[in-house]
């Protein structure tokens, strides 16, 4: 059974007041940052959201959790909706769900203790009968750090160690879900390899369900059941995380994966896999938005958003043209 | 002799601070020969930063170089003045930074920026910006003439890093210093940028010190690596043999951390575990033996010297010389 359920989530920005669009001649006042995204993360599983910088991934978080209103679309967890009573969710929801931001170390104030940070949630939800202290030393204990780290401040911790706060923060509360925002970005290999076991430890001791995105797919790799490819805000492909790197359907999908460096200087590339950047998203191109820069791009793709269709091998593709064959 | 761009001896360079000096670099010796892509790959706070400014002469008031030569083509730049300094930089060493978004005057358009670059040049304005547009043109910006009055933010991630790449080679420099030039872009971007510095290596003949922490780019485009460790190299040697035959247990340790590097699926990824030593007081003998796996007695009070261990190939590591006597 799935604990997050996520259907035709659409979060649209406004970039200018009607005065403003009027005066300048804008002809669209709105930015689609992401369109028409479904999937589903089953109990006690990992789903790997990855996309270029600008296709959406942060922002589909951010929509998930409350953070970003969202103009349609449903988002139900764990048989409920949220956001039944408006844009705001249910304080349970907060409980239930946790989010790790990206930057740990600007994420935690400078001027409060580690013990401070770390049962700062429970102060919030007006958990007061809690022994902060012991739960402080419960919460450290989970993360690997020793007790004595309490009175630290983030200053004096390492990256790893900020991260691993931030970690304990999300876990706080008992949570349901954590959405985890790049948990690695910024991390010497060394090191990343600790706040990812660390995750999957906890996972595997609590029963956590984990959202992660990132842009690292050598990472996902490792760590997912099922990865979605993000760009330019639409899922473009989703599948359990082993098929999609060892047969990818949608031609993004594929390029992206040839374009990580290998660390193998045996194994050179000649040339880069994928030219040109991301459009602005104020400029969508019409029809597939990958169609400037996809290799197989017919004058159907030039004219029509492809729909979604589901592989041979299960994964859900949005292409005209997929790599693999659909089954329809 | 002279087909080395760039041979670093022994260098050693401290910064000042309350209490003990840091020691950000310890006898750091490595070479770059003409034409060659060096790369410099160590974590955060192994120096590799300080190197490169300290090769541009850019570091920090509290900087104090303790020992050592930089030859730049058979000239030491730690005995130039200051104005003889500033006739190389950008000129005959060049540099591109990680951030093109801050290395970039927000203020200023390109145009103005790339001629506030040729000062020096006493052409005309027109020859200049002829020179400009050329060199946008030569990292694969399109309408390089028109682009020259844009301001830097109104290009894209990748755009800003080719336009500050640019800027870097429009003097034509024997030695350009890419400091993580790759590491704010995104992996399709990446590629390409790797993909235009090998080909104006390539085309120009300069020679490039690539400064990364990512093994994957390194591996790449780079012909030589230096591995830096809290200050100290501890290993180099031609790409092949570092990533094949990787003799010091540290950079073995930093290959196998690599996922990509991992073929199977795991849910337990390999680590170093300990943090870097306090470089205030670095311990007595190898730099490594607190996070080393394989440390022995010795490692803990004397400290190693470079072994050879293949034709340009050292690493320095006690475990070399007991296996060679």
């Amino acid at each position: 059974m799935s604990l997050l359920s996520v259907k035709s989530l659409h979060v649209r920005y406004t970039i200018a007041s009607q005065f403003k669009a009027a005066i300048a001649g804008l002809s669209n006042r709105y930015v689609d940052a992401v369109i028409d995204v479904s999937f589903d993360i089953p109990a006690g599983k990992t789903l790997a959201i990855v996309g270029e910088s600008g296709s959406g991934k942060s922002t589909l978080a951010r929509a998930i959790v409350g953070l970003t209103p969202f103009a349609s679309g449903s988002v139900t967890f764990d048989g409920h909706n949220p956001f039944a009573n408006g844009i705001h969710p249910v304080k349970a929801y907060h409980r239930d769900v946790a989010m790790m931001f990206q930057d740990p170390v600007s994420s935690l104030s400078p001027r409060r203790t580690v013990k401070s940070l770390i049962t700062e949630p429970f102060v919030i939800h007006g958990l007061k009968d809690k022994d902060l202290d012991a739960e402080a030393r419960r919460l450290l204990g989970l993360i690997g750090l020793p007790p004595d780290f309490a009175s630290r401040y983030p200053h004096q911790l390492s990256g790893g160690q900020a991260r691993r706060v931030g970690v304990a923060r999300a876990i706080a509360l008992n949570p349901k879900l954590i959405i985890a925002d790049e948990p690695t970005a910024g991390l010497d290999v060394s090191v990343q390899g600790e706040v990812l076991n660390l995750l999957g430890k906890l996972q595997a001791e609590l029963g956590l369900t984990y959202m992660i995105i990132t842009h690292n797919l050598a990472v996902v790799r490792h760590v997912s059941d099922r990865t979605a490819i993000m760009y330019m805000g639409r899922i473009v492909e989703e599948g359990p995380t082993a098929g999609i790197f060892a047969k990818p359907s949608h031609p993004y999908t594929a390029a992206l994966i040839a374009a990580q460096p290998n660390p193998d200087p045996a194994r050179r590339r000649n040339g880069p896999v994928l030219t040109g950047e991301v459009t602005s998203l104020r400029h969508r191109p019409a029809g597939c938005e990958f169609h400037p820069r996809c290799v197989h791009a017919s004058d159907l793709c030039r004219a029509e958003v492809p729909s979604v269709s589901l592989t041979e091998d299960n994964h859900t593709v949005r292409c005209h043209h997929p790599l693999v064959a659909t089954g329809s | 002799m002279t087909d080395l761009v760039l041979d670093i001896r022994n260098l050693s360079l401290n910064f000042a601070s309350r209490g003990a000096p840091v020691q950000a670099l310890r006898n750091v010796s490595f070479t770059v020969p003409h034409g060659e892509i060096v790369g410099i790959v160590g974590e955060s706070g192994s120096g590799k930063s300080t190197l490169s400014l300290a090769v541009m002469q850019l570091l920090a008031d509290n900087a104090r170089i303790i020992e050592g030569q930089m030859l730049f083509g058979g000239q030491d730049l730690l005995k130039l003045s200051e104005a003889a300094m500033r006739d190389l930089r950008g000129s005959r060493i060049a540099m591109v930074f990680q951030d093109p978004m801050t290395s970039l005057n927000p203020v200023r358009s390109i145009g103005q920026q790339m001629l506030d670059i040729q000062h020096r040049d006493r052409s005309a304005i027109e020859v200049k910006r002829r020179k400009a547009s050329d060199a946008l043109t030569r990292v694969g910006i399109p309408d390089a003439v028109q682009q020259l009055d844009c301001y830097p933010f109104q290009f894209s991630g990748g755009m800003r890093q080719r336009i500050a790449i640019a800027m870097g080679l429009m003097q034509r420099p024997e030695l350009l210093i890419a400091d993580e030039v790759t590491t704010a872009l995104d992996v399709t971007l990446e590629a390409q940028i790797l993909h235009l510095l090998r080909e104006i290596r390539d085309e120009i003949g300069c020679s490039i010190m690539f400064i990364s922490h990512n093994l994957g780019a390194v591996a790449e485009i780079c012909d030589r690596v230096v591995v830096l460790y809290a200050g100290e190299v501890v290993e180099q040697g031609p790409i092949g043999d570092i990533f094949e035959r990787p003799q010091h247990p540290y950079t073995r340790a930093l290959i196998a951390c690599d996922p990509a590097r991992i073929r199977d699926a795991t849910r337990e990824l390999p680590v170093i575990a300990g943090d870097v030593p306090n470089l205030r007081t670095p311990p007595p003998g190898c730099i490594f033996a607190l996070r080393c796996a394989q440390v022995f007695d010795r490692c803990l009070t004397a400290r190693p010297t470079d072994m050879m261990c293949g034709p340009d190939h050292a690493a320095r590591c006690h475990l070399l010389a007991q296996a060679s006597r």
